[in-house]
């Protein structure tokens, strides 16, 4: 299911420490990946402990999501509180 | 949280009177805002595109990393840093080797197009990075350029205002003097930026960057539009990109020239100098005027020659000739110009002034004298820099300042026909004859079919002056001076002179000649005179010789009848005794 184009779906969320927004980004991946992305490797960077890495993909702000592969990348600003704007951002169809 | 972020800006004013700056080394900026930005404090630069926002950031980096050991940091939300740098190639700044010193840090900050808005996010961890960043480089200074795309990115204006506030209160807390930089919209005279226009009253210094179409030329202007606590220049001053970067024409009300110099330099005009007693005076501005023709290049080219002849450097910013030709034309007057540009005495300066705005002239005139280091410079002629009138007027009124600073001794020329229109045309002399010192015109004189160019003192400040006019006489042996003939209140130059001097010098020989004549005459009536004394002498000579011998004769008749009476022979005879004698004899 959160397979794209057969590619297992590689994820990096950026998050800043224990901010509200960072916390709800968390939270709402963690829901997703209960239900439509099942099978996506999620590593979470929090960038106040590990800024090199934020600046090298360019997240400049917090939370972000970053489809790390299957290319292209792609990158999704904010909480993730809307789901479905997440998943077509991602390139994955919304379960119905 | 309300309350304690305008405690927060209340202690911020309080600290601020007397702000600490930190100077940008943005050439004239610093100036105008008497120090720089202010210290430890945020300043925004608003401005249309191309105005120059992000140069003056990158400008502001630059100098802090280079100059001030002030590393800093260069947020790009608008540019990729690649891009930034390649366009600030041509300024000569080394950006790779201070980001390689660690001096100088480029954040690239562009956000993709790419980019999906999936729920509430907030800029925590960009300061998060800026951070690690600051304390890695120790950072003084961050810039944030275009800042705006940052802003677009959140949907509310509530959340915009929220994370502005963020990055505010971040800073204040950073020990980092910041510059936040944001697009304007609409007009370019509008200073509110479309709808950041909340923006402006965050900081404490804002700064107005704008670029306008005067008639014929782009113009940029930067405004200081807000300082906190601080006494700044707050009309539009000219901002120029040169290749040294960003100039800002600086001209403050509250500047103050040096102790005006009491010393005179010659004009390489003998007998000029002594119309000046002495020369101009040192450090200040002189008016040349005159039609075209009236020897306005010749003269300053002869107050050029001697200057290098003492040994001083001199700037020459030539419009209608370029230096060449100067040199050229000037061989025919005896000046051998050639020589001091071959001992880097002398520099030319060639500008086309159409492609110039005045504005743009000053700075960089006011450049190549600082860079020159001359002690005199020449502007000829004022008048064709560009067309706006007023706006030249300004410009000259303030490199005639900068220079009177720099303790230059000026020379300006302009077109002017007749003096007599001068009051009701002052614009042609670009408003310069009021702040100049001094002011020559160059006029001729049409007699007799021939143009004659004659020399007036019009005003020369401090100094006495002559205010006879001259005759200004170019001949291969050199420029020179001459007097003219004054006749019966009429001005005569050139041959009119000339056969004026003859004609009086004719009269002259005549007046001798009579007088010799007369003389020569008088002198042959004493010889006569004294002939006729000469005769009358010898007559009355021939008279008494003549008596003498009737009186012998006289005698010897006397003697003859005495002896014949027989009277005492012996007996002296006297003339007076003798007849009585006689009697007595007669008697005895």
């Amino acid at each position: 299911m959160s397979k794209v184009n057969g590619t297992k779906l590689v994820l990096r969320l950026y998050v800043a420490g224990h901010s509200p927004n960072s916390m709800a980004a968390i939270d709402n991946l963690t829901a997703l990946r209960r239900d439509q992305l099942k099978d996506a490797k999620v590593e979470v960077v929090d960038i106040l402990l590990e800024p090199e890495r934020a600046m090298a993909d360019r997240v400049i702000t917090a939370p972000a999501l970053l489809k790390v592969s299957p290319q292209p990348s792609r990158m999704l600003l904010g909480n993730l509180s809307d789901q479905s704007k997440v998943l077509q951002g991602l390139g994955v169809a919304a379960q119905s | 949280m309300t309350s304690k972020r305008k405690a927060k800006t209340a202690s911020k004013v309080a600290t601020q009177c007397g702000v600490a700056k930190c100077p940008t080394g943005i050439s004239g900026f610093d100036t105008i805002t008497n120090g720089g930005l202010p210290r430890d404090a945020v300043s925004l630069v608003l401005g249309g595109p191309g105005c120059g926002k992000t140069l003056f950031g990158l400008e502001f980096l630059v100098h802090g990393a280079q100059d001030y050991d002030e590393p800093g940091i260069f947020v790009a939300f608008e540019e990729k840093p690649e891009k930034i740098m390649a366009n600030a190639a041509s300024f000569g700044w080394d950006l790779q080797g201070l980001v390689k010193k660690n001096k100088l840090y480029f954040l690239d900050a562009q956000l993709s197009p790419e980019t999906v808005h999936a729920g509430e996010f907030d800029i925590s961890g960009l300061l998060g990075m800026l951070k690690s960043v600051a304390d890695k480089i120790g950072a003084k200074r961050i810039v944030f350029d275009a800042l705006d795309m940052l802003l677009d990115l959140i949907e509310t204006p509530a959340a915009q205002r929220k994370e502005v506030w963020r990055l505010n209160d971040w800073l204040a807390s950073s020990g980092l003097t910041a510059i936040m930089s944001l697009k304007v919209e609409g007009k370019p005279s509008e200073l509110v930026p479309g709808h950041y226009g909340w923006m402006q009253f965050i900081p404490d210094a804002v700064i107005l960057l704008r670029q306008e179409m005067t008639k014929y030329f782009s113009e940029r202007m930067l405004r200081v539009l807000k300082y906190r606590g601080s006494e700044h220049i707050n009309n539009d001053c000219a901002l120029v990109i040169a290749d040294n970067g960003i100039n800002v024409a600086e001209l403050r009300a509250f500047d103050t020239l040096p102790k005006p110099s009491k010393k005179r330099v010659g004009t390489g005009i003998e007998r000029l100098d002594h119309m000046f007693g002495g020369g101009y005076m040192k450090g200040s501005g002189i008016l040349v005027t005159g039609s075209p023709g009236t020897a306005k290049t010749t003269t300053c080219c002869a107050f050029a020659d001697a200057a290098c002849k003492r040994g001083e450097k001199v700037i020459y910013f030539a419009f209608d000739e370029t230096g060449p030709e100067i040199i050229r034309n000037m061989s025919s007057v005896n000046m051998d110009l050639d020589r001091h540009v071959k001992d880097g005495l002398l520099v030319f300066r060639n500008l086309h002034s159409r492609f110039l705005n005045p504005e743009e002239t000053y700075v960089y005139f006011l450049k190549e004298l600082r860079d020159s280091e001359a002690s005199c410079m020449i502007v000829d002629p004022l008048s064709s820099i560009g067309t706006d009138s007023g706006a030249i007027s300004l410009m000259a009124k303030r490199l005639l300042y900068s220079a009177k600073a720099r303790g230059v001794t000026s020379l300006w020329t302009s077109l002017i026909d007749d003096i007599a229109t001068i009051n009701s045309n002052e614009m042609s002399s670009a408003g310069v004859s009021t702040s100049a010192d001094t002011w020559i015109h160059l006029s001729y004189k049409v007699i007799e079919g021939e143009r004659n160019r004659g020399l007036t003192i019009v005003k020369s400040r401090g100094m006495g002056h002559s205010n006879q006019v001259r005759e200004l006489v170019l001949s291969s042996k050199g420029v020179t001076l001459t007097d003219v003939y004054t006749s019966s209140g009429e001005v005569l130059m050139g041959t009119a002179r000339a056969q004026k001097e003859a004609s009086d010098r004719a009269k002259e020989t005549l007046k001798r000649a009579e007088f010799n004549s007369r003389q020569r005459q008088l002198e042959a009536d004493i010889e006569v005179l004294k002939r006729e004394m000469e005769v009358k002498l010898e007559e009355a000579a021939i008279l008494k010789q003549a008596e003498t011998l009737r009186y012998e004769v006289e005698k010897e008749a006397l003697a003859y009848t005495l002896a014949a009476r027989g009277a005492d022979e012996d007996d002296p005879i006297k003339p007076g005794r003798k007849s009585g004698g006689a009697k007595r004899r007669t008697r005895a």
